[in-house]
């Protein structure tokens, strides 16, 4: 009979204290979600009302920022700037394998401390470049999924999403590709040639293909198909926040990384692909939409056209949010921009793509006053010459004016100066001092051979012997040819995974590099490394 | 020394060292991945993912083969049910995920831990009951499998994989019944179950809203309100059942507690580090 009573009274209250709980909790009212939406090389003609109809009929209800830029000429350091209002200056990330100091106090993990979730859902946030940014990262997600979740748990959220499918190699689905035995010359294979490295290399390195100005029109299309195909996902995207009500809560941030070069310069792509970086407008000029509920705000303007750039981001962010950063951002709120901003950027020259990612070389910078634009480069620390143009009457950056413009030159460059000797060097982690530890063994993939996606199982991973403490190096030259790629990855444990892979990632940017080199050994040893294996990527 | 070792045995159910060895074969089931990683990378992922189909056929020939050799020596078999689980654990099968051959195995497995289940429950009760508590039971214990696995750091939980579980749970039910297993004659044996308390209704629908909604909330906190309609059938059932069979017999209890213990993995996700993926 006691036991009966026990178990009535404690299931009782247990049920009694659940639904307390759930009933407060929707009594709380959620804070606004923010969702940054990156898209890979997109300069700012990639959108249009011709090529992103979709996009721009829901630009109509946001505020569209006409002459925002970049910070720098890849990737990382531009996303970084974007998710932390850090200028690539200061960040230390110059190539792969930099991440920020693990010590700073950033955004978003102001924001996660504060009860927003803070993730990015895609299985490259794992790379060292994005750690310790305050993001989790939960690979393989689906977006759409994933935000219905968030929206029934009333939990804020952030969610970076970066759209990867414009980026090199320019292969459109079918339905957005465009014709272009009407766009080639007639016979010209040399041309045909040409156009195929765009459409199936990842990175077309400087001077590997011998481009003519009349491959302009082709690569063009191409490259707008890539973007029509982002707008028919876009139109998706609108839609489903539209039907799930998250639109009302929700701040949407749409940008690029960074632009495209399409042979302005001779060359297809941007600093990791070209390994030929320079700031130029077309790599620097990239949309941005801001989408902000009324009821946040509800007086904003439908364009800006104050120069801003992706240190402004997290700035805004936070005065939507009401809140203040714990770190102070340099950046400036773009709805609150003044009307002469100047503007900076740095980038190593090959991105990404680095040939000795410990020994940098070569600097790219520039610095905009408008309509005055710097461009400078350092080869070992010792400057070249540098470039000056008038943006107001060359928009292509064709006439350099540095000889007649000595004082302008000057000028910007001794304002450029300060940040390129304050430049932070990438940081070196030091190992902790390996533990009593054995020469790792691989445990999978447990030997060379050929890899398909269906032997993966969906889920890329890397697994070794050893302790689950100690700290390794996962070495690996990827590639061969134009394409190789060499590098490190330090890792805590003795699994690496890169989470679930989809299928056109798999055969878009693994598989054209065909065959991986890996080897794993304990960090801060310099004999304990595994046997390499020589793995060949297939379909 | 032997007469304690006897007090002791008196003690303990005969059924339950059988329960415990479902646990223990679950809990090993979980572990089989890395098995599962070993054979591919020797094998490759094609033929690979025909272990699991072989290690089925080979379960369903030795049980046949079983069959088989209890009819030849005279004993009845029931070719009804035992027809219908083949074509059932072949049903299961088609169930499991294609993009995932590893998890063809469930099947095999869930096969094998009916047959112990129905080893212990047969100590309590026999004919139709049997059958429909080995396959409740068995069910419940896979939903406890992916709700571990749900915890674990290199798996996942997934609804598809439940059903799996409790199709080869039903499977593995009819085969057994069919083969007549483990039904020895007990005139100790208790009553058969007469009628099934309301509250018990409420305790599984209240499971079945927990399970359904955890996909919802995976890589998150778990919202407490999804334990409030589980929590709130197992004050219906400890009102009115008392705690006792109810009138419905020993594996009512067991299913009941089986079902209420699924509101641990929740708090477990929500009090401690660990993430419910």
């Amino acid at each position: 009979m006691a036991r009966r009573w026990f178990f009535t009274s404690l299931f009782a209250a247990l049920t009694l204290a659940t639904a307390v709980v759930a009933l407060v909790r929707l009594a709380e009212p959620a804070g606004p979600n923010l969702i940054v939406l990156t898209v890979e090389g997109a300069r700012r003609e990639a959108f249009s009302a011709e090529t992103t109809p979709n996009l721009w009929r829901a630009a109509r209800s946001g505020t569209r920022f006409g002459r925002h830029r970049a910070v720098s000429a890849w990737t990382g350091p531009n996303v970084i700037a974007v998710l932390t209002g850090i200028s690539p200056f200061d960040q230390g990330v110059h190539t792969r394998g930099n991440s920020v100091p693990r010590s700073w106090r950033l955004p978003l993990e102001d924001l996660a401390d504060w009860g927003w979730r803070v993730a990015g859902l895609q299985s490259f946030m794992q790379m060292d470049l994005f750690r310790d940014l305050g993001l989790t990262v939960e690979p393989g997600a689906d977006p759409f999924q994933w935000m219905a979740r968030r929206a029934a748990e009333r939990r804020p959220f952030v969610l970076w999403y970066h759209y990867v499918g414009t980026h090199l190699p320019y292969a459109p689905a079918p339905p957005f590709r465009p014709a272009l035995e009407t766009i080639l010359p007639r016979g010209d294979a040399a041309a045909r040639r040409r156009i195929d490295a765009v459409m199936t290399m990842p990175a077309i390195p400087a001077g590997t293909v011998s481009f003519q100005p009349q491959d302009r029109p082709a690569v063009e299309a191409l490259y707008r198909g890539g973007f029509k195909e982002f707008d028919a996902w876009f139109a998706g995207l609108w839609d489903f926040l539209a039907l799930s009500g998250l639109r009302d809560h929700t701040i949407v941030v749409l940008t690029a990384d960074h632009g495209e070069e399409l042979l302005e310069r001779g060359n297809v792509g941007h600093a990791s692909t070209t390994r030929s970086a320079h700031l130029y407008e077309e790599i620097v000029r990239t949309p941005l939409v801001l989408w902000v509920p009324r009821r946040i705000r509800s007086d904003l303007p439908a364009q800006v056209d104050a120069v801003s750039d992706h240190l402004d981001i997290m700035p805004t962010v936070f005065a939507l949010f009401g809140r203040k950063p714990s770190r102070r951002l340099p950046g400036t709120d773009l709805f609150a921009l003044p009307p002469a901003k100047p503007w900076s950027a740095v980038t190593s020259r090959a991105g990404f793509a680095e040939p000795d990612p410990k020994n940098l070389r070569h600097f790219v910078y520039a610095r905009l006053e408008y309509p005055w634009k710097l461009h400078l480069e350092t080869v070992d620390g010792k400057a070249g010459p540098m470039r000056l143009f008038n943006l107001a009457a060359d928009a292509g950056e064709t006439r350099d004016l540095s000889a007649v413009r000595r004082d302008v030159a000057n000028r910007l460059g001794d304002r450029l100066l300060p940040a390129i000797l304050a430049m932070r060097p990438p940081a070196v982690r030091t190992p902790a001092a390996p533990l009593a530890a054995d020469r790792p063994r691989w445990v999978f993939p447990a030997a060379s051979g050929d890899y398909g996606y269906g032997d993966l199982s969906g889920r890329f991973r890397l697994q070794w012997t050893g302790k689950p403490d100690a700290r390794y190096i996962v070495q690996y030259v990827a590639g061969e040819g134009v394409l190789r790629l060499e590098g490190e990855i330090e890792v805590r444990g003795t699994t690496k995974d890169f989470g679930v892979i989809d299928r056109r990632y798999w055969d878009t940017w693994i598989v054209p590099y065909r065959r991986f080199r890996i080897r794993v050994g304990v960090a801060g040893a310099r004999d304990l490394w595994s046997e390499w294996l020589d793995l060949r990527a297939k379909s | 020394m032997a007469e304690t070792f006897r007090a002791l045995r008196a003690a303990v159910p005969a059924s339950l060292p059988y329960y415990l060895f479902s646990i223990v074969l679950l809990a090993g089931f979980i572990e089989t991945f890395e098995v599962w990683q070993a054979l591919n990378a020797r094998l490759g992922g094609a033929y690979a993912g025909r272990v699991p189909l072989a290690v089925l056929l080979l379960l369903l020939l030795l049980l046949g083969g079983w069959g088989i050799a209890r009819k030849r020596r005279g004993e009845t078999i029931r070719p009804l049910p035992l027809g219908a689980g083949m074509v059932l654990a072949v049903a299961a099968l088609a169930l499991t995920d294609p993009a995932f051959p590893a998890k063809r195995i469930h099947v095999a497995e869930y096969i094998l831990i009916a047959l112990v289940v129905r080893k212990g429950l047969g100590f309590h009760v026999a004919g139709r009951a049997l059958t429909v508590f080995t396959t409740v039971v068995t069910l419940l214990l896979g939903v406890h499998d992916e709700l571990a696995q749900g915890l674990h750091p290199d798996r996942t939980f997934g609804l598809g994989d439940v059903a799996v579980n409790g199709v080869s749970g039903l499977a593995g039910s009819l085969i057994a019944a069919g083969l007549r297993l483990f039904e020895p004659g007990a005139p100790s044996r208790e009553a058969q179950p007469t009628a099934i308390p309301l509250a018990a209704f409420f305790v599984g629908g209240g499971a079945v809203l927990l399970l359904a909604s955890l996909p919802w909330f995976r890589d998150s906190a778990i919202p407490w309100w999804t334990m409030t309609p589980l929590l709130a059938g197992g004050f219906a059932w400890f009102l009115q059942a008392g705690g006792g069979h109810g009138g419905a017999g020993h594996p009512l209890p067991v299913s009941i507690w089986l079902a209420l213990l699924t509101a641990v993995y929740p708090v477990i996700a929500n009090g401690t580090s660990l993430v419910f993926h």
